[in-house]
This record gives structure tokens, sequence and C-alpha cells, in this order.
């Protein structure tokens, strides 16, 4: 419980380092897109980070691969989501239907990559290892859904011809990790 | 070969109009020394990930393309790092996860889809062209958050120690609101001629 508090206010990897952010900002226009990124994240997330600490575990501590496990990693993330894809779009295809077009977008973002790298020397057993990095998806769903609802507002409100587009979208998202910062206080009850 | 203006680099710049890779501008720039390591490196893994990409175009299909990119930038990330550990130890320290994330970065991502139609010429002044973008926008992101939040422009101290800093263009706020500023800045160079 103190994790997931930790992960998702105090410790919000997008405010504060900045992790699949280019996903935000694509996704954020549609209320659809975000619930799409979402779910391929989460998904994705649970999936890659389990496979990560096998590969982990069995591959790179015997044989001393540790300059390799970039490589490793981001392969084996992206082969993780075409599984994935074939998975949702062979057997779950009613379910899922929009679901299977974000996950390559969700794959290749910086979120999951950084989220297996920076946790992987922690010394984490697999469950908490696996509990991080869903949990710190979770902060990103969680970003995601406050910047869809502020943008929808925006839409409707009159700003300057020139604030529009990127720069209004980067005030915003500075206004949340202000906001964000008063969560720092939390940590020390 | 592709005719790019020199107010385009300005004009066009996908860094501030589309916000293309911009994870390691936020995330970099509180010293102008670290961005402009930083920017030099995406720039090289650009480069020669385009290169790789535009000559061996004719074997990628479109089923496999994603995990070629990956592969490619990832293959050269490695390099990259393992170089910026023998040689510049400090910047390997300062970067940290920034330094492997350039295998995702979407600017570079974006260019390796552009460079699948292109020729192979075209596509290398393409990418050397957003390369320079990307390391201009960094830079001036850099130089910018340490005047301000350091008083100092590459280590180089010049603002008195009675004037007070902006500590606050040291978070991940500042860094926000700085971006916010260049991209408004690059809306007033574009104009309204759409």
């Amino acid at each position: 419980m103190k994790m997931l508090f930790l992960s998702i206010l105090i410790n919000n990897v997008v405010l504060l380092s900045f992790l699949g952010l280019e996903n935000i900002l694509d996704t954020t226009k549609k209320s659809m897109d975000a619930l799409g990124i979402i779910v391929s994240t989460v998904i994705i997330m649970i999936i890659s980070s389990i496979t990560n600490y096998w590969i982990y575990q069995k591959l790179i501590i015997p044989f001393n691969l540790q300059m390799l496990m970039l490589v490793l990693f981001s392969v084996n993330i992206v082969l993780m989501s075409f599984v994935t894809k074939w998975v949702l779009e062979k057997f779950l295809n009613i379910l899922y239907t929009d679901t299977k077009d974000y996950i390559p977008i969700a794959a290749v973002s910086s979120l999951i990559i950084g989220m297996a790298l920076l946790n992987i020397d922690k010394g984490l057993d697999i469950y908490d290892y696996v509990y991080m990095n869903l949990f710190n998806a979770l902060g990103f769903a969680l970003i995601v859904i406050l910047l869809t609802t502020i943008r929808d507002r925006i839409s409707y409100a009159n700003i300057p011809n020139s604030l529009k587009g990127a720069p209004i979208v980067l005030i915003t998202l500075g206004l949340i990790s202000m906001a964000f910062m008063g969560f720092l206080g939390v940590g020390h009850l | 070969m592709a005719k790019i203006s020199f107010f385009d680099i300005f004009r066009k710049n996908p860094v501030t109009l589309n916000l293309l890779g911009i994870v390691p501008i936020l995330g970099t720039t509180i010293f102008a020394k670290n961005a402009l390591a930083m920017g030099i490196s995406t720039a090289l893994v650009l480069i020669f990930s385009n290169l790789f990409i535009s000559v061996f175009k004719s074997y990628i299909k479109p089923q496999t393309e994603l995990i070629i990119y990956v592969l490619v930038t990832s293959v050269f990330t490695t390099i990259l790092t393992i170089m910026l550990k023998v040689y510049f130890l400090p910047f390997y320290v300062n970067l940290g996860i920034y330094l492997p994330l350039i295998t995702v970065n979407c600017l570079i991502m974006n260019q390796l889809k552009t460079s699948l139609q292109e020729s192979l010429s075209n596509s290398l002044v393409l990418s050397i062209v957003s390369s320079i973008q990307f390391i201009i926008v960094i830079v001036l992101v850099g130089v910018f958050r340490e005047i301000l939040g350091s008083g100092s422009v590459f280590g180089y101290e010049f603002v008195p120690d009675n004037v007070l800093r902006l500590l606050i263009v040291n978070t991940s706020t500042g860094g926000f609101f700085t971006l916010a500023f260049f991209a408004f800045l690059s809306n007033i160079l574009k104009g309204d001629k759409e």
C-alpha cells in the first residue's frame, strides 16, 4: 500500500523523470485514445516486466551480459507487444477491438523501457519488481486521465493564437507537476 | 537533394512545434554542459541509425519494421554508452537513465520512418537537419535554465552572489514552463500562414 502511494503520488515518474511523456502528448486529445493507451500500457508493462525479470536472472547474470541489457530488454518488449497484439486479435477480438492498435505505440515508449532499466538493479524479487512497474504504469494512467479532462475543457476556452497546440499543453503539465509537489509532505507522515 | 532553406531550421522545428523527443530535453537541461552532451549523442545515434536503415531499406518488410528500428537504435545507443563510459565518465554519470532512453526517442523513430521512402542522400540531409534542430533547441533550453537556476553558462558563473536564483527552474515544473516558452516563441516565428 505504501509503495502504491509512493509511486503514484510522490515519485510519479511522468512528472519527475518525464518518462512516457511522448505518448501522453500524442494521445490525450481524445478520451478514447487515452483509454486505449492506458489499457495497453498496463498490459505491456505486466507482461514485459515478467519476461524482462526472467531474462535478467537466466541470461544476463549467468553470462555476464550487462552491456547488452538495453538491446535484450528493448527487443524483448517489442516482441512481447507483437505477441500480445496477436493474442488480442486472435482470441479476444470482440472485447478489445481498439486496444490492439495502441499496443505498438505503448511498447515503444520511454516509460516501459525506462522502468525496466531503473528497477532491475534494486535487488527486488519478481513480485516486487512487477508490482513496482505496475504501480508506475498506474501513475502514468492518472496523469493521462487528468490531462485528457483538462484538454477537453481547454478546447472550449478562448486562448491566444500563439499559445494553441504545444505550449498550452506544456503549461498545463507544469501546473499539474507543481500541484503534485504538494504530495511531498505526505511522505513524512 | 532535399532543399532546405536556412530559416526552415528555425521555423519548421519539429521539436518545438510537434514536441518530438522532448523527454531528454526536459530531463537533462538543468546544466547546459549536459544538454550539449545529450544533444550530440542523440544526433550521433540519429545520423548513424538513419544511414544504416537507408542503406538496408530494401530488406525491411512492413511487419518487422518496428523491431528493426528498435534493434538498430539500441545497438548504436549501446555502442555510444560504452564510448561515453570509457572516454567521458562524468557525462555518463550525469545523463543517467536518459542515455539508454535515446533508443525510443520519438524524433529518431519519426526520422527512420520517413527515411524508408526517401533516397539515401535525401534522408542523410534530413537527418542532419533534424539533429541540428534538436541540438539548437536542447542547448537553448539548457542555457536558459542554467542562467535562471544557477546563474552560470557552461559552468562559468557570472551572475553575482547576492542576486537570487530561481530555484523552481531546476525542478520539473521549471522544465515544463521553459519548454512551453520556447514552443510559444516558435509558434510566433511560424506565423499564421495556414
